[in-house]
């Protein structure tokens, strides 16, 4: 036991020793990701949740940290916003941000009024190191096999100026060779398959990791990729999508960015724009999240902004996300053990439960509905309703009003009411459910009474 | 005795070996159990492997059928056939096992068989979408469900999933349809008193449809409105495929496990030159692309697959050939666009099936559809002698109170009873081996050595396609996706001054390079080029010509 304790510390030691040699480097090791976050995880167990994505092709582990108030609500049950750094290998100015930010939220907690604010009512999800494989070997790209060059074989003339393989070109076709940034399904044709984007989109364990989490993850609701190539503030769409984005969330981009613009004179821009640096004139994976996941997107650069600055921008946008609230509930006792209840939410966010560009696409009329066809089997990007109902204890019973009442998406300051007719013996406690795959979950109690009550919520219970 | 009888049973297992029995239906485990036959009865030819797991983790299977004695199967040009994608189209199967056993049982005797065989490489991935497949027959299934995978799948947009599922009430094994009695209902029967139209304008109602058979689970008025699962894995592929779950094609190309194990066994096999997936109904030969119109398409490769869709008509004389986006609708992220936009695979895909109405059926005219159900139901009750569609009988709903249930089958419209596949499986195996007839097939035609002074040699190479297909389509050459076919030379004791293609008839080489290798481009159907190298050296001396669908050859010379 106690050899296998020394060799962990020494082995503990040798990382520190390696990342504090690879600060004057400029490159970044995993071990130094793998260990911060760990720490976190040791010091303030309630805040954070460390957990593995999954293994890189050389079997390293991409973690993750979620921080929210743990013992208060589950994470799922916050908006989210995701925070991805070290897309590429290479780029550890990103990675250390990353980790910046994370620290900077364990110890502003509790005494930043902003930071417990951010804690209690979101959750952030940080992903410090995409590419550790890339970071190891110092390379923006993955390391499995790839066949560039698509010649039919892979990895066949690596980057050591000689021609390898005969065929008259020198380094065409390097060790491993996939841009995770490039990987995504946006604008996918058979041009892509030279160069650095991969045989498929999300082909690589890495991008598949990550798009699998969010996927399952439906309660993020702002994606924000780090870079270290540039200072512009870029959103969707890139060169791989034609068109332009929903002018509503153009609007919210544009607000977004204005404290980059103010304070470091930060571009504000698409990703297809003249500003974008060429590392991120493509960055589908910015498109494809904007596209699919009714989340928005934004590429930030970080080149040589300062941390005083950078770190409160990070944490002011993510008060972007939606907020449900329930802002007042009326309960009328409108005759013996009958109440008239009227409950009151809002989005107290600056963003709707849904981005606009994962509205639309109504369900598809059936081609001959007769009888012997499903009624929508069209597709649509999946809806993500806020739902808000009565949980009622026996012996109470709903006389009149929705049993489940189900709004599309609540807009920036959107108020809507419900009224229910309720029969229960006085006392009775029902429970207000609000379930929002995007805007969050609240459970809020009404306790019924002879006398008539009116109340006003002063913001979310648990 | 014993003995006798354990031989007696020995000479009939190897007779029953594999046996395929073109008169029925065969569930997962009756595929597996065949396709295990198949490999024992002949080890040589049949290799049977998983390529993956479904979502509720059932084996997907693949199986290899090639000679090894005439070379090794990744070299050969591979025909792939799948089938079953789609849960609900399941005879697409059958037809991919009747073709394995067509080849294994003709082989040896049949001359076209045995070239077929010894000169390609058949791949079969019978059932992609295996947990389709095996609730289509377990149920509760329709003829048009489950098509889909079973990724849990909010249907309704209710913010709860797969809450309203379809029940077989009466428990007959079918899931049909329900109407109420209901003067002031939308619908009257016509007619036919089986078949519900919608009432005119003065005309009184009779009836109200309550859709499929089931129960509202979720209490909110409606009918198995959110049934189990799941994308659509025939819109989950890369190219074409379009955002925003289209069509319900998932949140990112080959999100799905069976997509995404069929797509890396395919990039995993790039001597793959044909694909067929089967596909029901509605007897169409449909080519690729699928997503997009022929803009763009090159000249060349519409010609080819003109020629062979129109070949394919004297095969199956019912079936319409046609461009999937062009002749039928938009299918966005297909199995055929992955395989043609993507790997530039020559790709095909067969609806099998369909009752004859004389009637286009498309489009939202109520008339037109219910003159098709007529017909159908005219055909289903004479040619399959009543069985397809099952009267209305009366029944007691829990929540609807009396009512009439009735309906098509599962087996019926778009799959027939299980001796009618008789019809299906023959002509279109024979279509798609006849694909695989027209592959590339690159061969070094004939080597002449001169030598030109001691110890340097020219080798004058020909090299023919004999096949009809190029070794690339003209899109695969044009986005650069194609891989050269390429010439090359090896030899312990030589060196290569010069080497490079030759004029016919000059033998003048145009751009000399000293390379082992020479670049062929890809070949054309029928096409044949000269080259040379101008060697010094002496002893053996490899010659190996490559194309990655026309398949390798190779010679050996003594200099």
């Amino acid at each position: 036991m106690k050899a296998i304790a020394k060799n962990q510390r020494g082995r503990y030691f040798g990382a520190r020793i390696l990342a504090i040699l690879s600060m004057f480097a400029g490159v970044i090791l995993p071990e130094e990701v793998s260990q911060t976050l760990q720490k976190l995880a040791r010091d303030k167990p309630d805040l954070t949740r460390v957990i593995s994505l999954g293994k890189s092709f050389q079997e390293k582990d991409l973690w993750l940290v979620s921080i929210t108030e743990y013992e208060k609500h589950r994470s799922e049950d916050r908006p989210g916003i995701f925070l991805l750094a070290g897309l590429r290998g290479n780029d550890a100015e990103s990675v250390r941000l990353a980790l910046s930010f994370a620290q900077s939220l364990i110890q502003a907690y509790p005494s930043d009024e902003k930071v417990k604010e951010l804690l209690s009512t979101r959750t952030l999800y940080i992903l410090p190191l995409l590419n550790p494989d890339g970071a190891e070997a110092g390379s923006a790209y993955t390391r499995r096999p790839f066949d560039e060059d698509r010649d039919g074989t892979a990895d066949e003339d690596p980057g050591d100026e000689k021609d390898n393989d005969d065929d008259g070109k020198t380094d065409e076709d390097d060790t491993g060779g996939v841009d995770l940034a490039l990987n995504f399904p946006a604008g996918w044709k058979p041009e892509l398959l030279k160069g650095h984007n991969g045989p498929f989109p999300v082909s690589e364990p890495e991008s598949k990791a990550l798009a699998d989490f969010l996927v399952e993850h439906p309660n993020i609701l702002l994606f924000i990729n780090l870079y270290g190539t540039g200072n512009a503030f870029l959103y969707p769409y890139s060169k791989r999508t034609t068109g332009k984005i929903e002018p509503e969330d153009a609007r919210i981009y544009e607000e977004m960015a204005k404290p980059a613009v103010e304070k470091w004179k930060a571009k504000k821009a698409t990703l297809s724009d003249d500003f974008a640096p060429e590392s991120e004139k493509e960055n589908s994976l910015l498109d494809w999240v904007y596209q699919n996941l009714g989340a928005l997107a934004v590429d930030v650069g970080i080149k040589d902004v300062p941390l005083e600055e950078i770190l409160p921008f990070l944490r002011d946008i993510s008060f972007f996300t939606p907020l449900l609230q329930v802002t007042s509930i009326t309960v009328l006792p409108v005759a013996k053990n009958i109440y008239r209840i009227e409950a009151k939410i809002q989005n107290k966010g600056k963003m709707a439960t849904l981005t606009k560009s994962a509205e639309g696409n109504p369900p598809k009329q059936p081609a001959n509905g007769f009888g012997e066809e499903y009624e929508n089997r069209g597709g649509q990007n999946p809806r993500r309703p806020v739902a808000v109902w009565l949980n009622l204890p026996s012996p109470a019973a709903l006389l009149a009003g929705p049993q489940r009442k189900l709004f599309p998406a609540l807009h920036p300051e959107e108020e809507q009411s419900i009224t229910w007719i309720v029969e229960a013996p006085p006392g009775t406690v029902i429970s207000l459910q609000i379930q929002s795959a995007k805007g969050g979950s609240i459970t809020y109690p009404i306790s019924v009474s002879q006398t008539a009550e009116r109340k006003s919520a002063g913001g979310e219970k648990e | 005795m014993i003995r006798k009888m354990g031989y007696a049973l020995f000479i009939f297992a190897f007779f029953m070996g594999f046996q395929f029995n073109p008169e029925k239906y065969y569930t997962y485990d009756e595929v597996v159990n065949l396709l295990r036959q198949a490999e024992k009865a002949y080890p040589q030819m049949v290799q049977v492997y998983t390529i993956g797991k479904s979502l509720k983790g059932k084996d997907i299977w693949a199986i290899t059928l090639s000679n090894p004695k005439t070379g090794n199967p990744d070299r050969k040009p591979a025909l792939y056939i799948d089938g079953n994608i789609h849960g609900n189209e399941v005879q697409g199967t059958e037809v991919a096992l009747y073709t394995l056993w067509y080849l294994l049982s003709r082989y040896g005797q049949d001359k076209y068989v045995t070239q077929l065989v010894d000169t390609r490489t058949f791949y079969f991935v019978p059932i992609v979408n295996v947990d389709g497949r095996e609730v289509f027959f377990k149920g509760p299934s329709t003829a048009d469900d489950p098509r889909e995978n079973f990724r849990p799948y909010d249907d309704d947009g209710d913010g709860l999933v797969d809450e309203d599922g379809l029940e077989d009430l009466d428990g007959d094994g079918e899931i049909l349809m329900m109407r109420k009695k209901d003067e002031y209902g939308p619908m009257k029967t016509g007619a036919d008193p089986r078949i519900l139209s919608f009432r005119a304008l003065d005309e009184k109602g009779e009836w109200r449809s309550y859709w499929t058979e089931g129960i509202d689970n979720d209490g909110d008025g409606k009918f198995n409105e959110d049934p189990a699962g799941g994308y659509d894995l025939n819109r989950n592929f890369p190219y074409g495929w379009r955002p925003g779950n289209a069509d319900r094609g998932g949140f990112y190309p080959l999100s799905e496990p069976e997509t995404r194990s069929v797509a890396l066994f395919i990039l995993s096999h790039p001597n793959i030159a044909g694909i067929m997936s089967y596909h029901n109904a509605g007897n169409m030969i449909l080519r690729a692309p699928s997503s997009q119109r022929d803009t763009g398409i090159p000249r060349e490769d519409i010609r080819l697959y003109d020629s062979i869709g129109n070949a394919g008509r004297l095969f199956l004389p019912d079936y319409q050939y046609m461009q999937t986006f062009e002749g039928l609708y938009p299918a966005y992220g297909t199995t055929i666009d992955f395989g043609y936009l993507g790997e530039g695979v020559i790709s095909f895909t067969n609806e099998l099936f369909t009752i004859p109405t004389s009637r286009e059926e498309t489009g939202s005219n109520w008339d037109r559809w219910i003159a098709a159900s007529l017909e159908r139901l005219k055909y289903a009750d004479k040619v399959f002698h009543g069985e397809a569609f099952v009267d209305w009988k009366p029944f007691h709903h829990p929540q609807l109170g009396d009512i009439e249930l009735g309906g098509w089958k599962k087996i019926s419209r778009r799959t027939p009873p299980p001796e009618f596949l008789h019809e299906i499986l023959l002509p279109n195996t024979l279509f798609t081996l006849y694909i695989a007839r027209l592959f590339p097939q690159v061969q070094i035609h004939s080597v002449q050595v001169k030598e030109i002074q001691e110890e340097i040699y020219r080798i004058e190479v020909e090299v023919t396609n004999e096949g009809f297909m190029p070794t690339a389509t003209k899109w695969a050459q044009e986005k650069g996706i194609a891989i050269p076919d390429r010439i090359e030379i090896e030899g312990e004791h030589i060196t290569v001054l010069s080497s490079g293609e030759i004029h016919e008839i000059t033998g003048e080489m145009q751009s000399p390079e000293a390379h082992k290798r020479i670049s062929l481009g890809n070949l054309n159907g029928r096409e044949r080029k000269k080259l040379a190298f101008l060697v010094s050296g002496w002893g053996k001396t490899h010659l190996k010509l490559i194309s990655v669908k026309g398949g390798w050859d190779e010679t050996t010379l003594e200099l």
